[in-house]
């Protein structure tokens, strides 16, 4: 595929940026060869977003110098980028939601355009490439797989010779992820190349030709693909082994925790997003959802935690009705919540770790005499405690925890609803986004308090995460529940089958 | 001395960035504060000096005019109580992210329940007179943001719209009551009766009007600091103004939150306008409220919703308009010029809070590079057994 002695397309060198003290680039050297598929491996925060963000011009680096096809450049601004061919597809879309597909693309490009005749191109270009869209569809109503392909196509309208993806796969199922590879493929074959940001080992394993691992701002290998695996991967990523894959025993046979009956939820948009959705969690169980997001996961989430009341239907925690309680009645029966989005559900971004680490507790006597007067010292006290056993990191128990990275989130709202010893867990994407280390470390919590005999409820689009935690596995499609199945009498294929389809396969 | 050696920020490429989620820190917070006020009198130093005046002689006769004997201070510490109190209950409401800036209708109305309070059953000894007052004009500020506080609550409906309505209600209707129903003394005069004796406030400072109403203030001031940062009621609040669905999410009920929120806030005013009546006029007459109308909001806002620096604040702009009625008489500058220096001082601070988040990038190695690689050697020497 790619002649190895072939001039780099593009050459970074010695690239370092600081932002306030911290290196977040340090002296990285780096490569991609024409026709060449190349993978940018790191946790999150090892600096692979902002290399390419300097590469885009959205940064300009402290130091070090860039080199298209031979030739130094200074690259200011994304259309300084644009003008050497480099494009970038970010993790959160730039596009219009009101636009047509067809505006979108367009959008910012110098010039008259003819819509129509734009339009024909794009339906060319986007068929040749195998990643057919609908030129003149309202951008907001696709899908999100769609409006990834939308960026596609525009970066390849304006004529990229080397396109970055940014977490590219993290919104997508399993087919779409697959027909995104083989597009991959077909742009290296037409000598373009192609830079892919993840920490997915299997993503860079399947797809590249190279993979460069980046490890808290420093580049700490760039291997061949076909010389490397996901055991010497892992290492250099995280510096350290990772202990192999987490197995699940069955355990049957116990006291119902969580019984849902035809419940009947409406959405954001006054029609039902959740429809007629019976099943039970029993004590000691995990039962992991399946689906592609925006398939009404959200929805009956948010009823059975009391942030939405639902429209008909029975929710049961441990026998007792509790159909429209509200978070805090409910957190006192004992449900404990990871929520869909940290940042802005989970916690208060400008309260400390201290504040935060008592939300939902902040009326308990341990925290508060009579309910009324906190416990400045108590809260304290058990924030330090947290942050230790829970590995929190963080500058100092007074920071203001919007600035944590995400995984240190994610820790201390898992710390803080497992703290209160709950009886049932309803855990939203409670990975979603983090790198590979924190990914284990709330797997493991998850795991260890369904030990203790703690109800699970997983909402997850990511099907390995449901396969590897999961007893039963359901799969939310269009508002309806398919299953549960015991998770020993399906596969991987048969459930995203299922969560694009709406039938078993 | 020493040579000091400028180094020519010109001379290397400059990048200026905004950082929009940077919170300036408070010792930045403090300069830009300052520097506001100076900037605000040089350009009102400059002002003067287009008008002929005496720039020297006009701010000392502002200064001693507010501060220079036990009568002027007296003055201002009387015109600081009602601005604090009202302050305060603005700042309650914002820090819960409702904004409610009623002040001056839940003002007014405490001073007229108190009012009706103090002239129907108000011939008591002073011991049951001042509660009495206290809790009229809380009450009274309270009932008169109820009404806003549902809309909000219930229906979702905006509160900024319904409670500046709510003003116009007040104004008017104390126009009508004092000239109507409620008139007393001389025919023709807009004002009530004067109150007993028994429900007007004792005065603190014995040959001054110093009364009881400012260590009212005080112990409000007090009192609000303990609620918003040392209750599970206050944590409440600021969780609900920082992000409302985390809020949620942590089982606080939204509805009663912005309730109490708004009940409380109009109380604080109320008893802002109690204290006028009970402490300084011992009437309801027209005009009442002193002509504050948005100074509370302003007052919160640069006392940075904290209830210490709402008492800076109320201090500040209370001297200012005291002191600026005695350079009236000593250089004949009107009164309300200090009104262009207090909205300069408004101004500069916004214009500071945007330049704090500004960084200014130069583009040159960096020491502390350097520093960091040598580090990296030594430890890597070190770990070498």
């Amino acid at each position: 595929m790619v002649v190895e002695t072939q001039p780099p397309f593009l050459e970074m060198r010695g690239i370092t940026k600081a932002f306030g003290g911290i290196l977040a680039n340090d002296r990285i050297d780096f490569d991609v060869r024409p026709g060449e598929v190349h993978a940018l491996l790191g946790e999150n925060g090892a600096g692979k977003t902002t290399l390419m963000e300097i590469l885009y011009g959205l940064y300009t680096p402290d130091a070090g110098e860039i080199y298209v096809e031979g030739k130094q450049v200074q690259i200011h601004s994304p259309l300084d980028a644009m003008r050497l061919g480099i494009d970038m597809v970010h993790q959160s879309f730039m596009l219009i939601p009101v636009f047509s597909v067809c505006e979108n693309i367009v959008l910012g490009m110098a010039g008259r355009h003819d819509l129509r005749q734009t339009a024909e191109k794009i339906r060319e270009l986007s068929q040749s490439f195998g990643l057919e869209v609908d030129p003149m569809a309202r951008t907001g109503d696709l899908p999100v797989g769609m409006q990834q392909r939308v960026e596609i196509v525009r970066a390849l309208y304006r004529g990229a010779r080397l396109l970055v993806l940014d977490e590219p796969t993290a919104v997508l199922t399993p087919i779409e992820s697959a027909s995104l590879m083989r597009f991959v493929r077909s742009m290296a074959l037409e000598g373009r190349s192609v830079i892919i940001i993840t920490h997915k080992l299997e993503e860079a394993l399947e797809a590249s030709d190279r993979v460069a691992v980046l490890r808290r701002g420093r580049k700490v290998a760039t291997r061949p693909t076909r010389d490397t695996d996901a055991r010497e991967l892992s290492r250099l990523m995280v510096g350290r082994e990772l202990e192999s894959a987490i197995g699940r025993r069955h355990d049957e046979g116990r006291s119902s925790c969580l019984a849902v009956e035809h419940l009947s939820v409406r959405g954001e948009h006054g029609a039902l997003a959740c429809k007629d959705v019976s099943f039970e969690v029993r004590c000691g169980e995990i039962l992991g959802v399946a689906g592609v997001t925006g398939n009404g996961q959200s929805v009956l989430a948010e009823a059975i935690t009391g942030l939405r009341r639902p429209a008909d239907g029975r929710v049961s925690l441990l026998e007792v009705d509790v159909t429209g309680w509200r978070p805090r009645a409910l957190i006192r029966a004992g449900m404990a919540h990871v929520p869909e989005d940290r940042k802005a559900t989970g916690c208060v971004g400008a309260f400390n770790l201290v504040e935060n680490l008592i939300l939902g507790r902040h009326r308990e006597s341990s925290f508060a005499q009579r309910g009324l007067i906190l416990r400045r010292r108590a809260m304290r006290e058990f924030a330090e405690r947290t942050v230790q056993k829970f590995d929190i990191r963080a500058a100092g128990l007074d920071t203001a925890t919007e600035v944590l990275s995400g995984g240190n989130v994610q820790k201390l709202i898992l710390a803080r609803e497992l703290q209160r010893n709950p009886k049932l867990l309803v855990a939203v994407e409670p990975t979603r986004g983090l790198d590979v280390g924190a990914i284990e470390y709330v797997h493991r919590t998850i795991l260890g308090m369904c030990d203790r005999g703690v109800a699970v409820l997983l909402f997850s689009s990511d099907l390995s995460e449901v396969f590897s935690l999961s007893d039963r596995i359901a799969v939310m499609y269009h508002g309806r529940l398919l299953g549960p199945f015991p998770s020993t009498e399906v596969d991987i294929e048969g459930i995203g089958y299922m969560m694009t389809r709406g039938i078993a396969a | 001395m020493t040579t000091i050696r400028l180094h020519p920020l010109g001379a290397y490429p400059v990048r200026v960035r905004r950082q929009r989620d940077r919170v300036p820190s408070r010792s930045r917070r403090v300069a830009i504060f300052a520097s506001s006020v100076i900037l605000a009198l040089l350009i009102g130093a400059l002002l003067m000096a287009i008008m002929r005046v005496n720039v020297l002689t006009a701010y000392k006769a502002l200064i001693s005019g507010a501060f220079g004997n036990s009568d002027n201070l007296v003055a201002t510490l009387l015109k600081t109580a009602p601005l604090l109190l009202a302050g305060l209950g603005v700042l309650v409401a914002f820090r819960a992210g409702i904004y409610n800036i009623g002040n001056q209708g839940q003002f007014l109305a405490g001073a007229l329940c108190s009012t009706w309070v103090g002239l129907h059953i108000g011939n008591v000894s002073g011991a049951f007179g001042v509660p009495l007052m206290i809790v009229s004009g809380l009450a009274g500020g309270a009932l008169w943001a109820l009404v806003p506080a549902l809309l909000r609550a219930v229906w979702g409906i905006n509160e900024i719209i319904t409670t500046l309505m709510f003003n116009y209600v007040a104004v008017y209707s104390i126009d009508y009551l004092v000239t109507g129903p409620m008139q007393g003394g001389p025919l023709g005069v807009p004002e009530t009766d004067f109150l007993p004796p028994g429900v007007q406030f004792p005065i603190i400072a014995p040959g001054t009007q110093l009364h009881a109403g400012f260590l009212l203030a005080i112990i409000a001031m007090v009192l609000i600091y303990a609620l918003i940062f040392h209750t599970s009621i206050g944590y409440e609040i600021r969780a609900v103004g920082h992000n409302p669905r985390a809020a949620q999410y942590g089982g606080v009920s939204l509805r009663r939150t912005i309730v109490g929120v708004m009940l409380l806030s109009g109380a604080f005013s109320g008893l802002a306008g109690m204290g006028e009546i009970a402490g300084v006029h011992h009437q309801l007459l027209d005009g009442v409220d002193g002509g504050f109308e948005y100074t509370p909001i302003v007052v919160a806002l640069l006392g940075a919703l904290n209830p210490f620096g709402v008492g800076i604040a109320a201090l500040g702009f209370a001297a200012l308009s005291v002191g600026a009625d005695n350079m009236q008489t000593v250089v004949g500058l009107p009164s309300s010029f200090i009104s262009i220096i207090q909205a300069l001082i408004v101004l500069f601070i916004l214009a500071g809070e945007y330049l704090g988040r500004l960084t200014i990038e130069r583009r040159v190695p960096t020491p502390q590079q350097s520093e960091t690689e040598d580090a990296e050697t030594h430890t890597a020497r070190e770990v070498k057994p």
